[in-house]
C-alpha cells in the first residue's frame, strides 16, 4: 500500500587522499533515490561513482524499499562507465544493488550496500562486486 | 600563538567516554573472458578507539589497512583530546607503524557530527609524515 510519505535521500560515501607521493586524490560515491511511498516505496534511483581520477561509473534506474526505520532496498538500472587516460573507454552493462539500513534519525540514515556490476561491451566484460557503507541524508516532503 | 589558543578552547569543553570509529570497503572483479589469474580484489579499513576519561584526553588508537594486506597496515597510538556538545573538535597526536611506510608521527584533527543519541560521524584530517596527508571520514559509536 502505497502512502503519503515521499522522500528525496542522499546517500553518499566520500574517501579523499592527499597522498604527498602520488598527488590528490578524491574518491565520492553517491547513489541517490526520489522515492514515494510509505512502508513501500518505489522511484528512480541515480549512482555515480569517482572511483579515481580516471574511473567513474553512472547507473540510471529504479529502487523499491520495504520498511521505514530499518529498510531493505533493491536498486537496478543501466549502468556505464568511463575510463580517460591517453586513451578513452566506455563500458556499458547494468547494475543490481541490494542495501540494508537503518535511520539514525529523522535525517541521517546508515546503510551498507552491497553492489554487483556487470559491463557487458566497451571493456572486458566481468562483474564487479563490492560492499561499503553509506551515510543518508532524507529530505520528506 | 595560535595552537596555545585552540588547546585552550579544546580544554574548556571537554567530552568523557570510550568510542568506537571505523569504515570498511572491500571490492572484487571478475573477468568473463580472461584467466582467473587477473581476477582483482581488494579491502581496507579503519578502525579508531578512544578512551577519554573525564578530563576528555585520554588514549587514542588508530589503524589503517589499505588492501595490501592485514600486516601491512599502518598502526597508530597515541594521545587525543575532544571537546563535547553536539558538534565535537578533537585533536591527536600519535606514534606510528607501517611496514610500508616504516616509523613515523601522525596528527589529527578532527570535526565530530552527531547523528544520533550515540552515533557520530568522525571526519578527521590526519598528517603522518612520512608519507601523507588524508582525510579519511568514519562512523562512530559513543559508549
Amino acid at each position: 500500500m502505497i502512502g503519503s510519505c515521499h522522500g528525496l535521500e542522499f546517500k553518499s560515501n566520500i574517501i579523499s587522499s592527499v597522498n604527498t607521493n602520488d598527488g590528490f586524490d578524491l574518491i565520492l560515491n553517491t547513489h541517490n533515490t526520489l522515492l514515494i511511498g510509505d512502508y513501500l516505496k518505489i522511484g528512480p534511483y541515480f549512482g555515480y561513482e569517482k572511483l579515481h581520477s580516471y574511473t567513474t561509473d553512472t547507473a540510471y534506474g529504479g529502487a523499491i524499499r520495504l520498511g521505514k526505520d530499518s529498510f531493505l532496498e533493491v536498486q537496478g538500472g543501466i549502468y556505464e562507465r568511463e575510463f580517460r587516460d591517453q586513451s578513452s573507454l566506455n563500458g556499458k552493462g547494468y547494475v543490481i544493488n541490494l542495501l540494508t539500513g537503518t535511520k539514525l534519525n529523522n535525517t541521517f540514515s546508515l546503510t551498507l550496500l552491497f553492489s554487483g556490476k556487470k559491463i557487458n561491451s566497451g571493456m572486458d566484460p566481468r562483474w564487479i562486486f563490492k560492499v561499503l557503507p553509506y551515510l543518508g541524508v532524507s529530505l520528506d516532503f | 600563538m595560535i595552537f596555545k589558543f585552540i588547546i585552550c578552547l579544546l580544554l574548556l569543553f571537554q567530552i568523557n567516554a570510550k568510542e568506537i570509529e571505523g569504515f570498511f570497503g572491500a571490492t572484487y572483479t571478475q573477468f568473463d573472458n580472461i584467466s582467473t589469474d587477473y581476477n582483482e580484489y581488494g579491502a581496507s579499513a579503519r578502525i579508531k578507539y578512544n578512551k577519554y576519561g573525564s578530563g576528555g584526553q585520554g588514549l587514542s588508537l588508530l589503524a589503517f589497512w589499505n588492501g595490501h594486506s592485514i600486516f601491512a597496515g599502518d598502526f597508530m597510538a597515541g594521545y587525543g583530546i575532544k571537546t563535547s556538545g553536539s558538534l565535537k573538535f578533537e585533536a591527536a597526536v600519535y606514534g606510528a607503524y607501517s611496514i610500508i611506510w616504516g616509523p613515523g608521527i601522525a596528527l589529527l584533527a578532527s570535526t565530530n557530527f552527531d547523528l544520533g543519541k550515540n552515533y557520530f560521524l568522525n571526519i578527521p584530517l590526519i598528517f603522518r609524515y612520512p608519507s601523507y596527508l588524508g582525510v579519511a571520514p568514519m562512523f562512530g559509536y559513543r559508549f
